[in-house]
């Protein structure tokens, strides 16, 4: 019985959720800790030849992505996949592409340790900055430790990355009834649900809670890095975690392999391969316009100074 | 290994017992407390964890009837519900303590995990679907669209029947489609006919591409739906639930087979301290019981303490005790006399019974008011009580004296006279002031009782004693004891005839003292024949070149001492015209035992020409056998009766009777004391050969006539 009025409480709470649900103004975390990871996040003393920061392939001017089709490592090694934008990655329910990563600090690994990336390890990242006085003095502050370790390091970087969230899109002010879109903006949000995209782009990331195939209706044929790379599991093929389309504005170029270099081509191609018809032009110039007002404030630690 | 050591190691055991007893008390309580804490953190994350998975499955059947819902919520149940486990997993207690359980748990999780895959699938397979749904019921739309287009463009009947024919199969395929979606059976999937659209090739591309688009939303639901049937039935299955259960039921099991063991060990806990209580009762008992013996035993050893074994009187213990407490006491010490002589005669034995006799008399004759008996000493009673309540002492001592005057003592066949003497004391300190009391019935011939005075006490005199006897050391030691000479003069003609040597001591200060009263005092401190040899010493001096007679004094004690004969001999004996004028004046004393020591140094004075003189005849120890064995020359009459010869008749008459029989064996006469002439004329009178005394000469420094 009790177990039941839990429930419907419950049912109750959920139902009253949003489709999507807008930023939080603000989340928890250690200002002094992001600050540090913040330096650590533009410090190309993280890669092996020292020439590429995490800011290399998510920079700020880039959307927190990365603007080429592939990233460039170290010794100008290239990748082999679109870099996904940083920002709100805090909310994604995994991280990568094919979310092999189950939070920030997960992640972390995986550019540093990438031989075309970073292609360090975490000895040599301790040997570096523990030989940087600054940084040992910075992480003895904080941490309280005279030796820096790679944990630390991680869990610095991971609190700067949390603190990158955008607010106050236009979208947000809407859902709380800040703003008003305009017809065309308010057209495309109707196309954007009666198309369906809404099925996989919804919650509070407008995407990034579940994984999804990449053509369903008219396949696509390079699926690198996709779910199946992990669980080889025949389903999984072409399987992606669903990108976030807060900032995506911001993010070209689109997909997983760059085949999109506009947000116009990349609904079309939506259209297409996922829903199996050509959309006409005036939809997409609406659904844009929709997609436009989900660019948001940028991060409050990276305004101030 | 004695009682004591034994006795310290039981207790230390005890002791050591009774701490470990206290641990374990604290460590159970510790572990009942944990227990309880614990277990229901246990119990709630378990409850958590069922409710999350309760929650999931909810969240998932609810986005499979919505056509579109925030996956967000979806994800939320997940992170919750593998929070929970995580909570259950990362507790320390329930891993160590349900080893087991926490076994099955993990096997629990694995299930989850997959769960979790399979939702992931789901949401896949669910919006795919609902994509698909949508889609299929706006492409209706379009389908009439087709046929107006055909039949405007005068197409031919087949034609036509044939875009009739593409429309009911489109319609009917739609419609098994969302009886399907809203059934949930996928039955209505199964039949669909996929082969008439895959064989369906019209010419017009519009309908072409519509058929091809259908085609693939066709094939969406034909691959996708029975695995999202499929993918639901596991996700609701109820295998993790149902394993869930198991594994609380165990842990309950378990859980409660702990609680057992609480109840025991809390029953045990119980049981003991009843136990413990019994024992410390019976202790407490015990003790009681053995304190009541001890004090038995303390009362008889006390009892035995201020007790006379003999008398079975108190003794002088608690006389000490009691006058103590009292304000003004008096004691009344009652002496047998001569005590001593009823021992040797009739044995102690009977002087036991003697004192046992007198004990019980002594108890019967006081009054009848609060006093006390004490044996004090060996034939010592005291009577001790507080003055005011008998204030007339005297007739109470009386009464004791006369009793035993009148009455006779009968042991059995012996009757024995005794009498008792009394001192009486009410100053502090009692039984020493009545003793001196009784010291002094002693010396006096009638007393019986007397009461203590302050003009008895000795302890004046003992003072001075030891102040003489300083004086005499020091006087020895810095030679300051001299001879006098004290002419003796013939009585008829009072002319010098000799000297007597007296010693004299000189104090620092140049006054001059009689050695008299330091004599008794030289003789207890060994001093004596120290004085003598000092005298024989200085007197020789004096007299060597003088030719004067001359008589010096010894003791019988100087003459056993041989380092005075050598002196002597060395001294007078060797040079015979000085050994002639040489007379010795022996005081006779009780002392005197072996009478053969004594002759032969007088024979051994004559031998050399010496004279011997019997000092202070007439006094003590006179003996007029002695006077002829030891063949003497010359008897000095002592002073104390020539003194009185004026006076006393009685004197007179011993004077006489000395004199006469000096005359009788032809021994020479001297009058010491002659201080006037009535003396002189009595001496003359008596026929007493030489005089000396203040009448005539002083003693004086020299022998110068």
């Amino acid at each position: 019985m009790r177990v039941f009025k839990i429930l419907i409480f419950f049912v109750f709470i959920l139902n009253a959720q949003n489709l999507i649900e807008p930023i939080p103004q603000t989340v928890k975390y250690d200002r002094q800790k992001a600050e540090l990871g913040k330096i650590l996040f533009f410090d190309p003393i993280l890669s092996k030849d020292k020439t590429v920061s995490c800011a290399s392939c998510h920079g700020p001017n880039e959307g927190w992505a990365d603007s080429r089709k592939v990233s460039i490592g170290v010794n100008g090694k290239k990748g082999r996949i679109q870099s996904p934008t940083v920002l709100n990655a805090v909310f994604n329910f995994r991280q990568f592409w094919n979310g092999r990563a189950k939070d920030l600090k997960e992640q972390i690994n995986g550019p540093v340790h990438n031989t075309v990336e970073m292609d360090m390890d975490e000895k040599t990242v301790e040997k570096r900055l523990n030989k940087s006085l600054f940084y040992k003095k910075m992480f003895k502050k904080i941490y309280h430790k005279d030796k820096i370790t790679y944990d630390m390091v991680v869990d610095a970087i991971a609190e700067f990355e949390k603190a990158l969230i955008t607010p106050e899109s236009k979208f947000d002010l809407y859902l709380k009834g800040k703003a008003k879109l305009t017809p065309i903006e308010e057209k495309g949000y109707i196309l954007f649900k009666k198309y369906g995209c809404i099925t996989c782009h919804n919650g509070i990331n407008v995407g990034g809670n579940s994984f999804q195939k990449m053509g369903t209706i008219f396949p696509i044929k390079k699926c690198v890095g996709d779910r199946y790379e992990i669980t080889h599991s025949k389903f999984d093929k072409c399987i992606y975690k669903v990108p976030t389309l807060r900032n995506i504005a911001l993010t070209a170029p689109y997909f997983h392999d760059a085949s999109a270099d506009t947000l116009e081509k990349a609904v079309e191609k939506m259209a297409y391969t996922n829903l199996g018809f050509k959309i006409n032009k005036e939809d997409v110039k609406a659904i844009v316009a929709f997609l436009k007002t989900l660019t948001g404030k940028s991060p409050e630690i990276m305004r101030e100074k | 290994m004695n009682t004591r050591s034994i006795l310290k190691m039981k207790s230390a055991w005890i002791f050591i017992a009774g701490l470990v007893l206290i641990l374990f008390i604290f460590e159970f309580n510790d572990y009942t407390r944990s227990y309880y804490i614990q277990n229901n953190k246990i119990q709630k994350s378990f409850n958590k964890i069922k409710n999350n998975e309760l929650l999931l499955n909810y969240n998932v059947l609810i986005t499979s009837l919505y056509m579109y819902r925030n996956n967000d919520l979806l994800i939320d149940s997940i992170d919750k519900l593998n929070r929970s486990i995580d909570e259950l997993i990362r507790n320390k207690y329930f891993k160590e303590n349900y080893k087991y359980i926490y076994k099955e748990f993990s096997d629990y999780k694995k299930l989850i995990d997959k769960k979790v895959e399979m939702v992931y699938e789901f949401q896949t397979l669910n919006s795919a679907l609902k994509n698909s749904t949508m889609y299929l019921s706006s492409l209706l739309n379009d389908l009439p669209k087709l046929n107006i287009n055909k039949i405007k463009h005068g197409v031919d009947v087949d034609k036509f029947e044939e875009n009739i024919k593409y429309s009911q199969k489109v319609i009917e395929v739609v419609s098994n489609i969302f009886l399907a979606k809203n059934t949930f059976d996928e039955d209505f999937v199964k039949n669909l006919d996929i082969g008439y659209f895959e064989k369906f090739a019209p010419r017009d591309t519009k309908i072409k591409k519509f058929n091809e688009v259908f085609l693939a939303h066709l094939k969406i639901y034909k691959n996708f739906f029975p695995k999202l049937i499929v993918t639901l039935k596991h996700i609701t299955d109820n295998k993790s639930l149902n394993l869930l259960d198991d594994i609380y039921n165990n842990y309950f099991n378990i859980m409660n087979s702990k609680l057992i063991i609480i109840k025991w060990v809390s029953y045990a806990l119980i049981v003991f301290i009843i136990i413990v209580e019994f024992i410390i009762f019976y202790l407490l008992n015990r003790l009681e019981k053995e304190y009541v013996t001890l004090q038995r035993v303390n009362n008889k050893l006390r009892l035995s303490y201020i007790t006379d074994k003999l008398t079975g009187l108190y003794n002088r213990n608690k006389f000490d005790d009691d006058i103590k407490r009292m304000k003004k006491p008096v004691l009344v010490l009652i002496n047998i006399d001569r005590f001593k002589h009823i021992n040797d005669y009739y044995g102690s034995k009977i002087g036991d019974k003697v004192l046992k006799k007198v004990a019980g008399i002594l108890l019967n004759l006081i009054p009848g008011i609060n006093a006390n008996l004490y044996r004090l000493g060996a034939d010592d009673f005291g009577i001790v009580y507080e003055y005011d309540s008998y204030p007339n002492i005297m007739k109470f001592a009386r009464k004791i004296v006369g009793f035993f005057e009148k009455n006779e003592l009968e042991m059995g066949n012996v009757k024995i006279n005794i009498s008792v003497s009394i001192g009486i004391s009410t100053k502090e300190p009692l039984l020493e002031n009545a003793d001196i009391a009784l010291k002094h019935i002693k010396k006096s011939f009638r007393k019986k009782i007397m009461f203590y005075e302050e003009k008895m006490n000795v302890r004046d005199e003992i003072k001075q004693n030891i102040e003489k006897s300083k004086i005499l050391y020091y006087a020895i030691k810095e030679g300051r004891i001299e001879p006098y000479f004290q002419p003796i003069v013939d009585t008829n003609t009072a002319k010098i005839v000799k000297y007597e040597v007296l010693a004299r001591l000189i104090h620092p200060n140049g006054e001059v003292e009689s050695i008299f009263p330091y004599l008794q005092i030289a003789k207890d401190n060994k001093l004596y024949g120290d004085i003598t040899k000092t005298i024989m010493k200085k007197t020789y001096d004096k007299v060597i070149k003088k030719e004067v007679e001359f008589n010096i004094n010894i003791s019988i004690e100087d003459i056993l001492d041989t380092s005075i004969i050598k002196l002597m001999y060395h001294l007078y004996f060797k040079n015979k015209s000085l050994a002639k004028r040489t007379t010795f004046e022996i005081l006779e004393s009780e002392a005197v035992e072996d009478y053969n020591e004594i002759r032969k140094f007088l024979e051994r004075v004559k031998y050399y020409g010496a004279s011997i003189a019997i000092d202070d005849f007439g006094s003590g120890y006179s003996n007029f056998e002695h006077l002829i064995n030891l063949n003497v020359d010359y008897i000095k009459i002592d002073g104390s009766l020539i003194k009185q010869l004026p006076h006393n008749i009685d004197a007179y008459k011993i004077v006489k009777v000395i004199t006469d029989f000096a005359k009788e064996i032809n021994i020479k006469t001297v009058a010491e004391f002659v201080a006037d002439e009535k003396i002189y004329e009595m001496v003359k009178k008596l026929g007493i050969n030489y005089s000396q005394g203040f009448y005539f000469y002083e003693p004086r420094p020299t022998c110068m006539t």
